[in-house]
């Protein structure tokens, strides 16, 4: 996947957790979005883990802090 | 010797040894003593000494905020904690009922209400105040507690309540050194934070602290891994969040497991022991009216399967001090085995909520157990004592579900449906369907199956009466500030699912 592919896939599963009018970008933070709290993010991750097929460990999950860090994480996986 | 010369005590041999480490600095107990006496020479040009007055502390998370709660029981006053980002009527209600003349507010200027109360900012002062020896039967603090008029209730700890957990506390944990670290996830507006920061300061101990914002259950992850901590409470609800993880994780420095605030399941409490080779876990109960926790059971995660009820870890044998009585409903004392109320009478309960009417006595009840006359304060909580003295938490008495003339407990749902959904977290509770019955709803965590087949095979496990009605799958519990399911918000949020 490009880095373009994985980005719209992730504003996909983004936009039906926070909402569709969320703007998403990769400088988007948990900060910049009221809805993105601790719950959230728990079901953010896990929908972009099982969609994307993908797996993250802990200090992963702890390094993410905007979108583009999910973007860098999965094309690292996919080297 | 009391609780202010047990920490002038460890301030002598450990002055500089770190206290606490907030955000990455680290603070001396020497530098903390420091910041005490700064804010108790405030405290006592605007009260003066032994005024025995409430103080309010709008809680951050600095040094400045510990050393405002050290420093008003240094002069012989009590604290009572706002929290800086609750809604100013809560802060302002707790403000009234205390009768508030002062607040610490160290980052901002009252910005916790919009009441007209002295503000005072303890930063960068540096002269010395000598402690006032508090009297056991002063106040040490004021917490409160959502009411059942909606208005939050007062629950007043004397300094006699606190010294007697204290010293129950460390009569469990003789093993705990001043080369422990402890890490204090809790809110300060709660009591469970007293654990992970009084009990560490009086034996020399460090306090390290989440900062705000983030995640909480990420940040605790990764303190507990930069920084080595020895000692954890939490609520078993961080655990949930971390699940997903548990895998990748592994704290060898972590010596001590401690849970509080919430049931424990087993199955949970399992996984997460794998990555804690190193530990023991333990599991508290007390209500905030007998001061923190009055019950602990402590032991080796092998050894805890032994003690469990309903999929849920019992909550051991009460404090050195503490009396628990399992009663009726006509506050018989019931045997061994028998399900009832939990009431706890000893040295950790309050004397009375604030602002009772001196002839309210329905919080308490006398009763004699083993010769001894003495007051009990009833928990609102059912349990039962095993034969080996071992209680098990049943739920909350309200909470309790009477469905077609059953008596049911939601853990019994909750442990059917953990079983049926590979662990996942459930709570059954109680509401009155679209006919006016009282029926049963179950919300279950991260289930992508339809929840119809669930049920479906609940049937095979449960009696009819306690098969749910509705089964509704959603993504994560909402909590409260203190880490506990929030039924309220769950209600609020699937109302159209439940009275659909």
């Amino acid at each position: 996947m490009t880095r373009q592919e994985i980005f719209s896939k992730i504003t996909t599963i983004a936009k039906k957790i926070f909402g569709e009018k969320t703007i998403i970008t990769e400088e988007t933070a948990s900060t910049d979005i009221e809805q993105w709290d601790s719950m959230n993010h728990v079901i953010l991750i896990s929908t972009i883990e099982k969609e994307l097929n993908v797996s993250f460990d802990i200090m992963e999950v702890i390094g993410i802090t905007k979108m583009g860090d999910f973007i860098d994480l999965i094309e690292k996986k996919q080297h | 010797m009391n609780l202010w010369e047990k920490y002038q005590a460890c301030l002598k041999v450990n002055a500089s040894k770190t206290a606490f480490c907030i955000g990455n600095r680290s603070y001396s107990y020497a530098e903390f003593s420091q910041c005490i006496s700064a804010s108790q020479q405030l405290l006592f040009k605007h009260i003066g000494p032994s005024a025995g007055l409430p103080v309010g502390v709008v809680c951050h998370d600095s040094i400045e905020t510990f050393a405002a709660i050290f420093a008003i029981w240094f002069s012989g006053s009590h604290f009572v904690p706002l929290h800086p980002l609750h809604p100013a009527f809560i802060n302002e209600e707790k403000v009234r009922q205390s009768g508030l003349q002062l607040i610490f507010d160290p980052q901002t200027n009252n910005s916790a209400t919009n009441l007209k109360v002295k503000c005072i900012d303890n930063k960068d002062l540096t002269s010395s105040a000598t402690p006032v020896i508090c009297k056991e039967t002063d106040r040490a603090y004021i917490l409160f507690t959502s009411g059942s008029t909606g208005k939050p209730k007062g629950v007043p700890i004397n300094v006699k309540n606190m010294s007697a957990y204290v010293d129950g506390f460390l009569n469990l944990y003789p093993d705990l050194t001043s080369q422990d670290r402890f890490l204090q996830t809790y809110d300060l507006t709660s009591d469970a934070a007293f654990t992970a920061y009084l009990i560490p300061l009086l034996i020399g101990a460090s306090v390290y602290t989440i900062p705000p914002g983030g995640f909480k259950y990420l940040s605790i992850v990764k303190i507990l891994q930069e920084q080595q901590i020895t000692f954890t409470k939490f609520t078993p609800s961080v655990l949930n969040y971390l699940r997903p993880y548990f895998r990748s994780m592994k704290f060898d420095s972590l010596l001590h497991s401690h849970f509080g605030g919430e049931a424990l399941p087993i199955d949970l409490v399992t996984q997460w022991a794998k990555c804690i080779p190193n530990a023991e876990i333990s599991n508290g109960y007390g209500p905030t009216e007998t001061t923190i926790t009055c019950t602990i059971h402590r032991t080796a995660i092998d050894q805890l399967k032994e003690n469990v009820y309903n999929g849920i870890v019992s909550i051991g044998k009460p404090f050195k001090g503490v009396n628990i009585l399992i009663v009726g409903e006509n506050d018989q004392i019931l045997s061994d085995g028998e399900k009832g109320e939990l009431c706890i009478g000893g040295s950790q309960v309050m004397d009375s909520y604030l602002h009772a009417s001196p002839n309210d006595n329905s919080p308490f009840f006398i009763s004699e157990l083993n010769g001894i006359t003495e007051r009990y304060y009833r928990s609102g909580d059912l349990a039962f004592q095993d034969k080996d003295g071992y209680l098990y938490f049943c739920g909350r008495k309200d909470d309790q579900l009477k469905i077609s003339g059953y008596r049911i407990e939601p853990a019994e749902i909750e442990l059917a449906v953990s079983q049926l959904a590979q662990g996942s977290k459930s709570r059954a509770y109680g509401f009155l369907n679209k006919s006016g019955t009282e029926s049963i709803v179950v919300f279950i965590e991260q289930y992508d199956q339809h929840p119809d087949n669930l049920k479906e095979r609940l049937r095979a496990l449960l009696l009819p009466a306690l098969v749910p009605e509705k089964i509704i799958p959603i993504g994560q519990f909402p909590l409260n500030p203190n880490g506990k399911v929030d039924k309220s918000v769950l209600f609020e949020l699937y109302a159209s699912q439940i009275y659909e």
